[in-house]
């Protein structure tokens, strides 16, 4: 495998470390146990709609939108966490939805996740140490106790927290919140992976912790070279890290560009109706106001043509007709018809 | 008259959960209490209106509502105070309604219940509730799993109003719901709040939603209340040690990005607070001063009310 080799480490910044190319993920959706022997047309949840990206390496880029519009779907597919219907992901060259079970486990190495609940994804029986040595142990990394336990003292020093030997041997109800996210941060970096996908890693946190957790990420992207999608709903928080920043919508990109571009110069009706309805933002016009539909529609039925036509004031008859395909120039593009004239 | 001031200091258990909270609500106006998790706000919330667990007791202080001191007040003249003149709307309201009943029975129930009205007099005043808050009032007769959150939310705000409180406690109304509902239930709030010149507490750990809705804002840390100001002043001007990290740490969206500061250290265990300012162990400008001695609410020139010996 040409991933796992030496050459295939030195990868060029800026190139696309990670790519998915029209990448679909569908759920069935099970009304009863009997519709499938009435033999109902089968319907499905569409989390996912034929999404194109790129992640640059070294880069941080957000995906952003509301709930239901597929950006932690998108995240689990990356890490191949969930099995598209189609589309590929493209790892470093390499299509990762065909690996086998083995090559998909070597694959993992390089891609780790970050997940929302610092409560939930720490096992409460298992102390600071054995959460982050135990990746070392199932990759065979660090094969003697005593390597483990050094190379863990490197990682809870990276994650700051200090001195390592106090935090070692607890358990996690006896962190905090910020320290148990620390942890987390610290078991994904165990294996030096080059890929992190945080999902929401900021969004249970304190305001006060919430500005520490992302200023760590951004010294340890630095640090390691760490190339990082970051999922959020919080504009804010996805301006503030975000290199670039997609904004999702029902399993499509609506928009995308540098995070200056996309919330400064924004193009899209519904990324301009979003940042309008951040608290505190300066916008006088109250876009969200004229969204006729406040809440996001399902994604079994996915509207026809734009599928934000049904809740965008400046909606057309072309806009119900016709999908629109992402246009602009500059790295900075927006899917809408009208794009530049509103 | 309408005038509502509260002074109280309470405990609970031995958690020094609100300890030594002042302030006063004027009529039409909203309070904004914000801080972090476990500073004490949801307690203090609960404790207007005696919703508390029985673990809790409020030690000493008043709450006085048009005179009357809540802490001592009769069950006959709480339950007269409670939903007919403050309301409350609690975090995750909109779980709480009944699924196996219409939303419009449940609301009229509320009206029945305190008001002694005729079932239909209710369903009419429902209707106008329905609308008031923007839902369409053909809906009174749908289930709640009918509606989405924000839906939900929105008939749980028309239960609050059902009774025409002079005050609302509003809990966390808009955590946990997209940015978009979020904008359009404070819209909602904050209209209802002009139209019917309610006043309201509004208690939420998200700076950025405060800043929406407030005229005033008391921040508090550890059970205390740290500063008290009019909310431009407070995100303009801020004081207090503890409210400027706060603000340097909320990320924002307008005004160019800029590096986001953080505050070290953990908000402190409220069974042994720290001696002296509450707030000594991570603040940035520590005297000696601060580690013995506490510091009172004092009036700045600013306009504002800080709890700090700086000057």
């Amino acid at each position: 495998m040409a991933m796992l080799s030496d050459e295939a480490r030195q990868w060029k910044l800026e190139e696309p470390i990670i790519a998915v190319n029209e990448l679909k993920v569908w759920f069935p959706v099970r009304s009863s146990a009997l519709s499938g022997l009435r033999r109902k047309p089968e319907r499905h949840v569409h989390a996912v709609d034929g999404l194109n990206l790129e992640v640059r390496k070294r880069e941080i880029f957000c995906l952003a939108g509301e709930s239901g519009s597929g950006k932690s779907t998108t995240g689990l597919a990356m890490l191949r966490l969930v099995s598209p219907i189609e589309g590929s992901v493209i790892f470093k060259g390499e299509e990762i939805l065909v690996l086998k079970r083995n090559q998909m486990k070597k694959a993992r190495r390089w891609m780790q996740m970050i997940s929302q609940d610092p409560y939930a994804s720490l096992n409460p029986h298992m102390t600071v140490f054995e959460t982050i040595a135990e990746p070392l142990e199932i990759h065979g990394i660090a094969k003697s106790r005593k390597e483990r336990r050094g190379r863990v003292i490197e990682l809870l020093e990276n994650v700051e927290l200090t001195p390592p030997e106090n935090f070692m041997n607890k358990f996690p109800h006896e962190l905090s919140g910020g320290q148990r996210q620390r942890v987390v941060i610290a078991a994904a970096l165990a294996l030096n992976p080059e890929f992190l996908v945080a999902d929401e890693p900021v969004s249970m946190l304190d305001l006060s912790i919430r500005a520490e957790i992302l200023n760590l990420l951004l010294t340890l992207r630095d640090k390691f070279s760490l190339t990082i999608l970051f999922i959020t709903h919080d504009l804010s928080v996805a301006y503030h890290i975000a290199d670039r920043i997609a904004i999702m919508y029902l399993g499509k990109i609506m928009e995308i560009g540098s995070a200056e571009d996309v919330i400064n110069k924004s193009l899209h009706p519904y990324t301009k109706a979003l940042i309008a309805a951040v608290p505190g933002s300066e916008s006088k016009e109250k876009l969200w106001k004229k969204i006729t539909k406040a809440e996001i529609p399902s994604a079994v039925n996915v509207p026809s043509g734009c599928r934000f036509h049904d809740r965008c004031p400046y909606s057309t008859d072309k806009c119900k007709a016709q999908e629109p395909e992402l246009v602009g120039s500059h790295d900075h593009l927006a899917a809408c018809h009208y794009v530049g004239q509103i | 008259m309408n005038d509502l001031r509260t002074y109280y200091f309470t405990k609970q258990g031995t958690t020094n959960a609100v300890d030594g909270v002042s302030f006063e609500l004027i009529k039409g106006q909203t309070l904004g209490i914000t801080g972090e998790s476990g500073c004490g706000k949801s307690t203090l919330a609960h404790s207007i209106l005696r919703l508390l667990p029985p673990s809790a007791r409020m030690v000493s202080g008043t709450i006085s509502y048009k005179g009357l001191n809540i802490i001592t007040a009769s069950e006959s003249e709480l339950r007269e105070i409670r939903w007919r003149r403050i309301s409350l709307i609690f975090q995750a309201a909109m779980n709480a309604l009944n699924p196996v009943r219409r939303v419009g029975e449940q609301v009229s129930e509320a009206i029945v219940y305190h008001e002694k009205t005729t079932r239909s007099e209710a369903r009419r005043r429902t209707k106008r509730l329905f609308e008031m808050v923007g839902l369409d009032s053909a809906r009174m007769n749908d289930y709640p799993h009918e509606f989405s959150g924000g839906m939900r939310q929105r008939i749980i705000i028309a239960m609050a109003i059902a009774c025409e409180p002079d005050v609302i406690i509003a809990d966390e109304p808009v955590t946990a719901l997209d940015v978009l509902v979020q904008a359009q239930i404070l819209d909602v709030l904050d209209s209802l709040k002009r139209e019917l010149k309610i006043s309201m507490i509004l208690i939420t750990h998200d700076l950025s939603v405060v800043r929406q809705i407030s005229d005033f804002v008391a921040v508090m840390y550890a059970g205390k209340v740290v500063e008290y100001a009019p909310v431009d002043q407070i995100l303009k001007n801020p004081h207090h040690p503890y409210t400027q990290a706060l603000i340097q740490a909320l990320p924002q969206i307008s005004g160019g990005r800029h590096s986001l500061k953080s505050l070290a250290g953990t908000p402190p265990n409220l069974i042994d607070p720290p001696s002296g300012c509450r707030f000594h162990p991570r603040c940035p400008f520590i005297m000696d001063r601060c580690k013995l001695e506490e510091p009172q609410l004092m009036e700045r020139a600013t306009g504002c009310r800080s709890a700090c010996f700086l000057p």
